[in-house]
C-alpha cells in the first residue's frame, strides 16, 4: 500500500465520485435551465459514466492495488463491492426513470432537486458495499440515510408524508446511535477500526472469552436490523412506505435494504464477526429474528388494504428470507453462503422495481393506491398490469420465475448447514406458500375482477419504459439461473463473487 | 480513573438516552435523547482511544459530531415542516399512519 494518494486510488473511487458529481451537476443544471427533459436526460445518460468506471474496474482488476484496497483500507474494491455497485446503478437508473412523471404531478420540487437527492444517497449506498473500515461504514451509512429522510418528507402538502419523515428521521438516527455504540465496543475490544485488523484481533479476543465482543455484535446487528427492517425493528417500515411519495418508497424498499445487507455482510464476514458466532450461539439469535421476520411480514401482509403497506410487509418478509441466508453464514462462517444472498438480492431488486412501477403507474393515472383500485387493471392498462403481475408472481416465488431460483439458492444454503437450520428452511417454505395468497390476490384483481370504470388508462412513457426494463431483467435473470442450476452456464462462483475473509 | 469508570458512565448515558427516545413524546426532546446516545458513544470512543493509545477513536468522534450535526439539521427542518402543516408536534398526535 502506498502512503500517498495516487491516480489508481482515485480511479478505484471513481464510480462513487462520479455519482456525487452527477448529483451536483443535475442540481446546478436545474438552476440554469427550466427544461425538465434536459435535466432528466442528463441524469439518466450521466449514470453511464459511473457504470463505465465500474465496468473498467471489473475488467482491469489486475491493475488495482495488490490487496484491492485504497485510501488506507477505507475503500475495498473487490468482486463483492463491484457486484453491489452494479446493482445500485441499476436501482438508480430504475428509480430516476420511473419517478419522472410522478415528481411533476405530485411533488412541489423540481426534477433536479429530486434527482440530486437520490443520486447523493445512491453514492452512499455504493460506498456502503465498498468499505473496509468502521469509520467509512458509518459515514457512507449516513450519506445514504440523510437524503432518504428528505425523500420521505418531500410531498410537503401531504400530512402523511411529513409524519413519515419525522418517524423515519427519529428511528433512523436512533438506529445509527445503536450501531455506533456497537462499533465503539468493537473498537475497544480489538483496538482498531480497520475491518481486516479486527478480523485478526477477534480470534485473540475471543479465546480470552470476551463478552464485550459479543455485546458489540448484538448492537451492530440491531443497528443494521433497523435499516433492513427486520422484526422487531420493523415498525417504521409500513408507516414510512405508506406516507412517503411512491418513487421514494421504491427507493427505500430496494436501495436501503440492499445497502443494509451489503454493509451487514461486509462487517460480519470481512470483520470476522461471523467467526465468533459458532462458539457463542449468536446464530440462534439471527435464526430466530429471521423466522419471526418472515412470518410476521407475510402474515400481516395478508390483512392490508393499501398496496404500499402490503408491499412494506412483503419487503419485511423478503428480508426474513435474506436473514435465513445470513443465519447460514453465521453458523458456517463460510462466505460461500453469501452467493445465495446476492442472487436473491439481485432478483428482489429487479422484481420490486417492476411491482412498484405498476403502483406508480396507477397512482400517476388515477391518484389511487388501494388494493381494490387494481380491479380490472388488466383491461385498463394491459402492458403495465402484465408486467406487474409477472413481478408479483416472481416475488411469491412461483417456479420457474427468477424469484423462485433466488429463494431456492438461499434455502439450499441454509439446508446445507445440517439439522440446525432445517426448521428454518421448512418455515421458509410455509411462508412462501402464505405469500402466494396476497400476491396472487392482486394478480387476480387485475385480470379477473370487474373494474368500476372501463376506460383505458394513459401510462406515461417513463413508467412503460421502466416496466419494460424490469420485465427484460426478470426474464434474463430467470434464464441465467436456469442455466446455472442445470450446470450449462458454468459455476455460480464466476457470476456472484464472494466477500472473502482475508 | 480506570477505563471501566468511563465505560460505565457511557453505558448509563446511552441507556438514559434510549429510554428518553422511547418514553418522551416530543420530537425535539426525542432528538435531544438521541444526541445523548451519540455523546455516550463519543465518550466510549474517547475512553478507548485514550487507554488504547490509538488515534482512530479520536477521528471517529470528530466524524460522529459532524455527521450528527447534519442529521439534526435535516431532522429539525422536517419537524418545522410538520409544524407548518399541523400546528402541533406531539408524536402521539402523529397517528394518521396506523403503525
Amino acid at each position: 500500500m502506498t502512503s500517498h494518494i495516487d491516480g489508481i486510488q482515485i480511479w478505484m473511487l471513481a464510480p462513487e465520485l462520479s455519482v456525487v458529481l452527477l448529483g451536483f451537476l443535475v442540481l446546478g443544471l436545474d438552476l440554469i435551465t427550466h427544461n425538465r427533459r434536459v435535466v432528466a436526460a442528463t441524469a439518466l445518460i450521466g449514470l453511464l459514466i459511473p457504470l463505465g468506471f465500474t465496468l473498467s474496474l471489473v475488467v482491469k482488476q489486475d491493475a488495482l492495488t495488490p490487496d484491492h484496497t485504497a485510501f488506507f483500507h477505507m475503500l475495498v474494491v473487490d468482486g463483492y463491492a463491484l457486484f453491489f455497485q452494479f446493482l445500485f446503478l441499476v436501482i438508480g437508473f430504475g428509480v430516476l426513470l420511473v419517478s419522472y412523471g410522478y415528481v411533476e404531478k405530485f411533488l412541489r420540487v423540481t426534477i433536479g432537486e429530486y434527482y440530486s437527492i437520490i443520486l447523493l444517497s445512491l453514492a452512499g449506498m455504493m460506498l456502503m458495499a465498498s468499505t473496509g473500515e468502521l469509520i467509512s461504514v458509518y459515514i457512507s451509512l449516513e450519506l445514504t440515510s440523510i437524503p432518504l429522510y428528505i425523500l420521505a418528507g418531500l410531498s410537503r402538502s401531504d400530512t402523511r408524508s411529513a409524519e413519515a419523515a419525522v418517524k423515519y428521521v427519529l428511528l433512523g438516527a436512533m438506529s445509527s446511535a445503536i450501531l455506533l455504540y456497537g462499533m465503539a465496543l468493537l473498537y475497544g475490544a480489538t483496538g482498531t477500526t480497520d475491518l481486516t485488523e479486527i478480523a485478526r484481533n477477534t480470534q485473540a479476543a475471543l479465546s480470552s472469552g470476551n463478552l464485550v465482543l459479543l455485546a458489540a455484535d448484538v448492537f451492530i446487528f440491531t443497528g443494521f436490523g433497523f435499516k433492513i427492517s427486520a422484526v422487531p425493528f420493523h415498525m417504521w417500515a409500513p408507516d414510512i412506505y405508506e406516507g412517503a411519495p411512491t418513487p421514494s418508497t421504491l427507493f427505500f424498499s430496494v436501495g436501503s435494504k440492499a445497502a443494509g445487507f451489503a454493509a451487514l455482510l461486509r462487517v460480519f464476514i470481512f470483520g470476522g464477526l461471523a467467526a465468533i458466532s459458532g462458539g457463542t450461539y449468536l446464530w440462534v439469535m439471527v435464526a430466530i429474528v429471521a423466522a419471526v421476520t418472515m412470518t410476521l411480514g407475510n402474515v400481516v401482509a395478508l390483512l392490508q388494504t393499501n398496496i404500499k403497506r402490503m408491499m412494506a410487509y412483503s419487503s419485511i418478509g423478503q428480508a426474513g428470507y435474506l436473514l435465513v441466508g445470513f443465519a447460514a453464514i453465521m453458523i458456517s462462517n463460510s462466505p460461500a453462503g453469501n452467493l445465495g444472498i446476492l442472487a436473491f438480492l439481485a432478483v428482489y431488486v429487479v422484481t420490486n422495481i417492476g411491482a412498484f412501477t405498476g403502483i406508480i403507474g396507477l397512482a400517476d393515472a388515477t391518484g389511487k393506491e388501494n388494493i381494490r383500485d387494481f380491479d380490472g387493471l388488466g383491461r385498463r392498462a394491459p402492458f403495465i398490469a402484465a408486467g406487474m403481475g409477472l413481478c408479483l408472481l416472481s416475488l411469491a416465488g412461483i417456479p420457474p420465475m427468477a424469484g423462485f431460483w433466488g429463494k431456492l439458492f438461499i434455502l439450499l444454503t441454509a439446508w446445507n448447514q445440517g439439522s440446525a437450520l432445517t426448521w428454518l428452511v421448512v418455515l421458509g417454505l410455509i411462508n412462501s406458500a402464505i405469500s402466494i395468497v396476497y400476491y396472487a390476490n392482486v394478480v387476480w384483481r387485475m385480470f379477473v375482477a370487474e373494474p368500476e370504470k372501463r376506460d383505458r388508462l394513459a401510462m406515461s412513457g417513463s413508467v412503460t419504459l421502466t416496466m419494460a426494463v424490469a420485465v427484460v431483467g426478470i426474464l434474463a435473470l430467470t434464464i441465467a439461473f436456469g442455466f446455472l442450476l442445470t450446470g450449462l452456464g458454468g459455476g455460480a462462483g464466476g457470476l456472484f463473487p464472494t466477500a472473502t475473509t482475508p | 480513573m480506570p477505563l471501566n469508570a468511563y465505560l460505565i458512565v457511557g453505558a448509563l448515558l446511552f441507556t438514559i438516552g434510549a429510554a428518553g427516545v422511547l418514553v418522551r413524546r416530543n420530537p425535539l426532546v426525542m432528538f435531544m435523547s438521541i444526541e445523548l446516545m451519540l455523546n455516550a458513544v463519543n465518550l466510549s470512543f474517547m475512553a478507548f482511544a485514550h487507554f488504547l493509545d490509538s488515534v482512530d477513536g479520536w477521528m471517529f468522534v470528530f466524524l460522529v459530531l459532524t455527521v450528527a450535526a447534519a442529521e439534526v439539521v435535516v431532522g429539525l427542518a422536517i419537524i418545522v415542516a410538520i409544524f407548518r402543516t399541523r400546528r402541533e408536534i406531539d408524536v402521539d398526535e402523529l397517528n394518521t399512519l396506523k403503525g
